[in-house]
C-alpha cells in the first residue's frame, strides 16, 4: 500500500467496502499507471488504453446507478478514488472527472431515457469517451457570455461557435456542448463524426501535459433534436455538473499533496548535509509539519463534505470552499516539497514538478481560485462581486 | 468441484512494525491489515480454475480476529463464493492453526485446498503441510504455476534453477508461490457484490497452543556498510573479507 497520512484517523472510519474500493484504486494507480506516467508526461500523451481498464474497474461514473452499468457507490468511496487517481497524476483524475461528472452525469440527470440507455453503459465501460465543452476563447470565468449557439433547422438545430481548453476533445466519441438557443443555455450531444465538427489539439502545455486538451469548432453542425438534453435549461445545468467535478477535485488535490509530501519526507530522511539527514534540521521539520498540517485540514474538509453530499445537504458554497482550499493547499505543498528536494526537485525522476505544474491548471479550471473566492464572498455577504 | 482457499490477515508489508507493551505481540495501533500476498495469489488461482471450468464453488476460510472479515470480503470480491471465519483472537502456532482449519475444512469436503506458501507475518510456511497431513491428502509445496484438468492438478516450481513439474490427483493441498499469475484488481461492482455474499462465523475448535512466544524484539539496527576500494583492484580484498570476515563464501 502506498504511504498515506492519517493523523486524525479519518481513513480508519471507512467501511470495509470503502477500504476495498480505496485499495482497488491504489492498486490500479501503482501497478498500471505509475510505471508509465513519466514517459507520457514527457511525450505529452495520455495512455488511452487505460480508459477501458478504468471502465472495467468501475471508476467511470461510479456514483451513477447500477442499471446503467455503473457501481452506485457513495460519495466517500468516490472521493477516495479521485484521491488515488490524482496521486498518480491530475491528468488521470481529469479523465475520470470529465467522463463521470461532466459527461455521464449530465446525460443521467438531464438526458432522455433513450440517451441514457445509449450512452451511459458505453461510457461507464470506457468503450466510448466523452468531453465537456463550456469554456470559449473569450468566455472562461464568465460562461454566461458564451457565443456558441444553436438555431432551429429542419428536425433539429444548426450549431455554430467554438469551445476552448476542452479536456479529451481529440479522443472523445461524443461532446457535451453547451450553447445558447433563443438566448438560453442548452446542452447538446455531438458525436465526433458530425459534419462541421472539428477538434484541434492544443500543443505546448507545461501543465497537465499527460492530458489531451483541445479546441472544438462547430460550423453549421446539424444536431438532430433527439440529441438535445431535454431537461437541461439555463446555465444552472452545466454548473451542476461542475459541482460534481469540483467535489472530486477537492479529494484529488489531497492525492497530489500526499504524493509530493511523501516524496519530500522520504528524501529529507536520506539526504545528508552538514553530516546529518536534512530531516533533522528544524527548518526542514517545520516545512514538513506545515505540509502535514495542511493535508490534514484538507482531509477533514473532504471527509465532512462527503457526508454532507451523501445526506444531500451540500451547497455550492461548501464545494467552493473545499475546492479552493484543497487545491491551493496541494499547490503550496508541491512548492514546499520542491524546496526540500532543492535541485533534485526539478527533475522528472521525482513526481514533484509534474504535480506542481499540473496544479497550475487545477487551480484554474472548474472555477478559478478567484471565482471560488467570489462565490464564497457572495454567500457570506449576500452581495455579488462578479461584475 | 469445490475449492477451499485459506487466507490470513497480516500487517501490510509497508507497515513499520512496533513491538507491543507486552513484548510478545506487535503494537496494532496504526497497522494496516491486508490479505497475505501469497494467499491472495492462491485465491487468484482458484478463481481462474472457476472461470475455466463449470460448477466450481470456492470457499475462502480464515482463522483470526473478527476483522478478518475484511480479507474474506476481499477474497469474495475476487470471486470466491462464500467465506468461513474461524474466530480466534489468540495468537497460535502453525499446528493449532492447521488443526482449526482442518476441522472446518473437513466439513466442507473439498476437492482441492489452496493456501499461500507462507504468511508474510511469521514466514513459517508450515500450515499447508500440516493441513494436508491432518486431512490425510497429498501436499504440493510452493507451486509457482498451477493448472487443473480431469480431476488432477499440475504444479510447477523452480528450485535451484530447475523447473520441477508435479502432478497430483485430487483431493490434495497445494501451497502457492509467486509465479506468472498476478492477483486481479477488484472492480467496484465485484466489491459491492461481495458485501452480499455469505460469511459464516464459527468458533475455533483447537487444542492449546504448544508453542509460546517468549519475547518479540526488533532486529538490531544495521551498522553502516564499508567500501573496500574501487575497480578490479578491490576484488581480491573484497573476496578475502567475504570469506574470512563475513564467512559467506
Ligand atoms: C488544461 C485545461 C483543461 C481544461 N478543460 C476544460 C474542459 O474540459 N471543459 C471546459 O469547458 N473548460 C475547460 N478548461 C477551461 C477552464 O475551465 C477555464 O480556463 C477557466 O474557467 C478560466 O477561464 P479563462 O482561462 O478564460 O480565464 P479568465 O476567465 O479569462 O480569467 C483570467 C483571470 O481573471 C480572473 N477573473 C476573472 N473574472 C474575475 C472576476 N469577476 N473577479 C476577479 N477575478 C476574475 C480569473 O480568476 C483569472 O485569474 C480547461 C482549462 C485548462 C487549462
Amino acid at each position: 500500500m502506498p504511504a498515506t497520512l492519517d493523523l486524525y484517523k479519518m481513513y480508519e472510519t471507512l467501511t470495509t467496502e470503502e477500504q476495498q474500493i480505496w485499495q482497488a484504486a491504489q492498486n490500479f494507480v501503482d501497478k498500471e499507471f505509475m510505471p508509465i506516467i513519466s514517459a507520457h508526461h514527457r511525450d505529452a500523451t495520455f495512455p488511452v488504453e487505460l480508459i477501458p481498464k478504468l471502465g472495467k474497474l468501475g471508476f467511470l461514473g461510479s456514483q451513477l446507478p447500477e442499471e446503467y452499468g455503473c457501481a452506485g457507490i457513495n460519495n466517500r468511496a468516490y472521493g477516495l478514488i479521485m484521491q488515488e487517481l490524482e496521486r498518480g497524476d491530475s491528468a488521470l483524475r481529469s479523465v475520470a472527472s470529465v467522463q463521470g461528472a461532466l459527461v455521464m452525469y449530465p446525460i443521467w440527470r438531464y438526458g432522455s431515457q433513450q440517451q441514457k440507455e445509449h450512452w451511459l453503459p458505453q461510457l461507464a465501460a470506457g468503450e466510448k469517451v466523452g468531453c465537456f465543452g463550456l469554456t470559449e476563447p473569450d468566455f472562461g470565468s464568465n460562461p454566461a457570455g458564451m457565443l456558441t449557439n444553436a438555431k432551429p433547422h429542419k428536425d433539429g438545430f444548426l450549431l455554430n461557435g467554438s469551445k476552448m481548453w476542452i479536456t479529451n476533445g481529440n479522443i472523445a466519441d461524443v461532446a457535451v456542448v453547451w450553447a445558447k438557443l433563443d438566448g438560453k443555455v442548452h446542452g447538446f450531444l455531438v458525436p465526433k463524426d458530425t459534419p462541421g465538427f472539428t477538434a484541434t489539439e492544443i500543443k505546448g502545455k507545461f501543465s497537465l501535459r499527460a492530458s489531451i486538451t483541445s479546441e472544438l469548432s462547430f460550423n453549421d453542425c446539424f444536431i438532430p433534436k433527439e440529441n438535445m438534453l431535454p431537461e437541461a435549461q439555463g446555465l444552472k445545468a452545466p454548473l451542476s455538473c461542475l459541482s460534481q467535478a469540483r467535489y472530486g477535485i477537492a479529494w484529488g488535490a489531497i492525492g497530489s499533496a500526499l504524493a509530493t509530501y511523501h516524496c519530500a519526507l522520504d528524501y529529507s530522511k536520506t539526504r545528508i548535509q552538514f553530516d546529518k539527514p536534512i530531516a533533522s534540521f528544524q527548518l526542514i521539520q517545520q516545512q514538513l509539519v506545515e505540509m502535514a498540517s495542511d493535508i490534514t485540514h484538507a482531509q477533514l474538509l473532504a471527509f465532512r463534505l462527503a457526508e454532507l453530499k451523501d445526506q444531500k445537504q451540500v451547497r455550492p458554497a461548501m464545494i467552493s470552499l473545499a475546492k479552493r482550499n484543497n487545491v491551493r493547499m496541494a499547490l503550496n505543498t508541491a512548492r514546499t516539497a520542491r524546496n526540500i528536494l532543492a535541485a533534485n526537485g526539478i527533475v522528472d525522476e521525482y513526481p514533484i514538478m509534474r504535480h506542481m505544474m499540473n496544479l497550475e491548471t487545477v487551480i484554474t479550471y472548474e472555477g478559478t481560485h478567484e471565482v471560488h473566492t467570489l462565490i464564497l464572498g457572495q454567500h457570506l455577504t449576500g452581495v455579488s462581486a462578479f461584475e | 468441484m469445490k475449492i477451499v482457499v485459506c487466507v490470513k490477515q497480516v500487517p501490510d508489508t509497508a507497515t513499520k512494525i512496533k513491538v507491543g507493551a507486552d513484548a510478545k505481540t506487535i503494537d496494532s495501533d496504526g497497522v494496516e491489515y491486508v490479505i497475505s500476498p501469497y494467499d491472495e495469489l492462491a485465491v487468484e488461482h482458484a478463481v481462474r480454475i472457476k472461470e475455466n471450468n463449470d460448477d466450481v464453488e470456492i470457499v475462502a476460510v480464515s482463522m483470526g480476529s473478527a476483522d478478518s472479515d475484511k480479507i474474506l470480503r476481499h477474497a469474495l470480491a475476487m470471486g470466491a463464493d462464500r467465506g468461513i471465519l474461524i474466530e480466534n483472537d489468540n495468537s497460535c502456532d502453525s499446528f493449532v492453526t492447521a488443526q482449526s482449519l482442518a476441522n472446518a475444512i473437513k466439513e466442507e469436503n473439498p476437492d482441492l485446498v489452496l493456501c499461500g506458501v507462507k504468511a508474510v507475518d511469521d514466514d513459517c510456511s508450515q500450515v499447508g503441510g500440516i493441513l494436508a497431513t491432518l486431512l490425510e491428502v497429498p501436499f504440493i509445496w510452493s507451486a509457482a504455476e498451477l493448472s487443473y484438468e480431469d480431476n488432477k492438478v499440475t504444479a510447477q516450481n523452480e528450485l535451484a534453477g530447475e523447473t520441477y513439474t508435479v502432478e497430483c490427483e485430487l483431493p490434495c493441498v497445494v501451497s502457492i508461490q509467486k509465479g506468472s499469475v498476478e492477483a486481479r484488481i477488484n472492480s467496484l461492482i465485484s466489491i459491492r457484490k461481495a458485501r452480499k455474499k455469505e460469511v459464516n462465523n464459527v468458533a475455533a475448535t483447537t487444542s492449546e497452543a504448544v508453542m509460546q512466544t517468549e519475547k518479540l524484539e526488533l532486529p538490531a539496527a544495521k551498522v553502516g556498510g564499508r567500501i573496500v576500494g574501487e575497480g578490479p583492484e578491490a576484488v581480491a580484498e573484497l573476496f578475502k573479507l567475504l570469506r574470512e570476515e563475513a564467512k559467506v563464501l
